[in-house]
């Protein structure tokens, strides 16, 4: 469990200007739960997720994991580092290796694990993401832009860190490439149980996976709780933040407005099936 | 130290340097650099720096800053320096051990030290206060004559303003690098040399893959807008001001002040 109090950060520009990232950021995200993290760009999402791992010091506050804090109770930021696995914007920028294999190996190996550990975790790995094993052997350019993405993350994940972070993970990347790593990134979710925190400017993707909502605007936390409880705000006020909500709300919002009895906000296409196959029934019924 | 390093970054301001003509600091940029080289006496090398000092005091930059940008070439300049002081055999002023300092290293260390500064505050006085579309206009007029050799001078001076543009990019990139490898556990301070290499590795070789990948594009996009190395217009005008005959005659001054100091006092 990962646990933010009061985080604040500030930037200092060439001429000494300051200009505040993150204000006084608090949340926590409990083994097993998906934390969503939402907001416009420039409003501090990446400052804040590079304090989460201790690639920046917060100017106040602190971040509790698994009860120890991270800046003072571990021996050195490498320790941090394997615990808080943090995934970049276009992560793919950083392959090296010769074969996609030991780009994934990586981390590992410098975690010093020894050599059948390393294969089956790799191996295992690769299968969640979809990597099939005769991609294994080549070398990690060669691959498509969304096999870069997953061969990159899987590095990451193999580490097998108490907390997952990924910075925009789908950015740039076509629906079903989406689609397939969100899937994927559900799956690591379900067979490891571990903490997840997903940043994203994209509320469809951050509704459909998370149990928890942060949204953020100019560095300050505005919205923190339940998926469902952010579309019960105003939708004008939603909007000013850079939210749009997903698609099929907005759909049902349009059907609830004509005078059907929908409950205040569907989230997911999956709900709305349901939502709509009730009011037939009734239909049907009183037809 | 990868955000310190001050080539290729211009500040903007409205300084007298900043009014200079391009042409003029450039010129007053090679006239320090070569005195300073050129020069090993204490009396003149103290000119040079005092107009070092001067020349920085008008551009309206903070000290500070320019301590910062360039700590690391300070630092190095120092040990250079202190290098100098203990190895070098001559009479012996001060002994301790192995080393001993004597009057005559005393001498030849600080004068190189003068000199080192000289040439860092120059440099970073013609840099923070010339943008990169001043500099590549100025090589493009002094490499002028060569196109009767068919050398181009567009050309050259496109490259050296795509080269200062990118220098920032490149080291941003480079940082945001070595923080995702951080993150998927590269280890930069290891005891087993051969992990440590690697973990540079990880680095230089997304570093290298993306500045072609940056390249290509690049070139791409200049052919695309039909770039054929022509000679062009000029959106600003470049033109002599009475402020820049003002420096070149300072400028002047100094070289006969040096070349006087030189033949008549002797320090």
């Amino acid at each position: 469990m990962i646990e933010a109090r009061n985080l604040s950060y500030t930037y200092e520009s060439e001429n000494n200007f300051k200009t505040s990232a993150v204000e006084n950021i608090s949340f926590s995200v409990n083994n097993g739960e998906i934390l969503g993290i939402l907001g416009k760009t420039g409003s501090g999402k990446s400052t804040l997720v590079q304090m989460l791992n201790g690639l920046l010091k917060p100017l106040s506050g602190e971040i509790i994991l698994n009860g120890k804090n991270i800046t003072t109770d571990f021996k050195n930021k490498y320790e941090v580092f394997s615990k808080i696995g943090l995934v970049f914007q276009y992560p793919e920028h950083q392959l090296f290796e010769s074969t996609v294999f030991d780009d994934i190996a990586f981390g590992l190996k410098n975690q010093g694990l020894e050599k059948p550990e390393i294969h089956s975790r790799v191996i295992k790995i690769a299968n969640m993401l979809g990597l099939n094993e005769n991609l294994l052997s080549r070398s990690p350019l060669s691959l498509s832009g969304g096999e870069k993405r997953r061969c990159a993350i899987a590095g990451v994940m193999a580490l097998k860190p108490d907390v997952l972070i990924l910075d925009e993970p789908t950015a740039g990347m076509d629906l079903i490439g989406k689609n397939f790593l969100l899937k994927c990134l559900l799956d690591y979710h379900s067979q490891e149980k571990r903490s997840i925190i997903l940043i994203s400017h994209s509320v469809e993707e951050i509704i459909e996976v998370s149990s928890k909502i942060l949204v953020l605007d100019k560095g300050k936390s505005v919205y923190y709780g339940s998926p469902g409880g952010l579309f019960k705000k105003d939708i004008k006020y939603l909007e000013s933040l850079g939210l749009n909500p997903a698609q099929i709300t907005q759909v049902m919002s349009l059907v609830k407005a004509e005078g059907y009895d929908i409950p205040e906000s569907v989230l997911t296409v999956n709900q709305a099936q349901k939502e709509i196959l009730k009011l037939l029934e009734k239909d049907g019924a009183t037809a | 130290m990868i955000k310190n390093i001050s080539i290729g970054k211009y500040i903007e301001g409205n300084s007298k340097m900043h009014q200079l003509d391009a042409r003029t600091k450039i010129i007053l940029w090679l006239v320090f650099t070569l005195l300073a080289f050129l020069t090993h006496s204490f009396i003149s090398l103290s000119l040079i720096l005092i107009s070092c000092v001067f020349m920085m005091k008008l551009s309206d930059i903070s000290a500070l800053k320019f301590l910062k940008s360039n700590s690391l070439i300070i630092i190095l300049s120092l040990f250079t320096t202190l290098l100098n002081l203990v190895f070098e055999a001559e009479a012996k002023l001060i002994t301790s051990g192995k080393f001993y300092i004597t009057s005559k290293t005393m001498k030849v260390s600080f004068i190189i030290f003068i000199k080192f500064i000289s040439l860092i505050l120059t440099t970073s006085a013609v840099m923070f206060t010339t943008s990169a579309n001043e500099i590549s206009y100025v090589v493009e007029k002094t490499f002028m004559p060569l196109s009767c050799i068919g050398i181009n001078s567009r050309d050259i001076a496109l490259t050296i303003t795509i080269t200062l543009r990118f220098i920032p990019t490149v080291l941003e990139e480079a940082k945001k690098i070595v923080n995702a490898q951080l993150s998927r556990g590269a280890r930069f301070k290891n005891k087993n040399i051969f992990k440590t290499f690697k973990a540079c590795l990880s680095v230089f070789i997304p570093l290298l893959v993306s500045s072609f990948s940056r390249a290509e594009c690049l070139a791409t996009a200049l052919e695309a807008r039909c770039y054929s190395g022509e000679a062009h217009t000029s959106f600003k005008e470049f033109k002599f001001k009475k402020k820049d005959f003002i420096a070149l005659l300072l400028a002047l001054l100094l070289i006969l002040g040096v070349i006087g100091c030189n033949l008549w006092i002797k320090i």
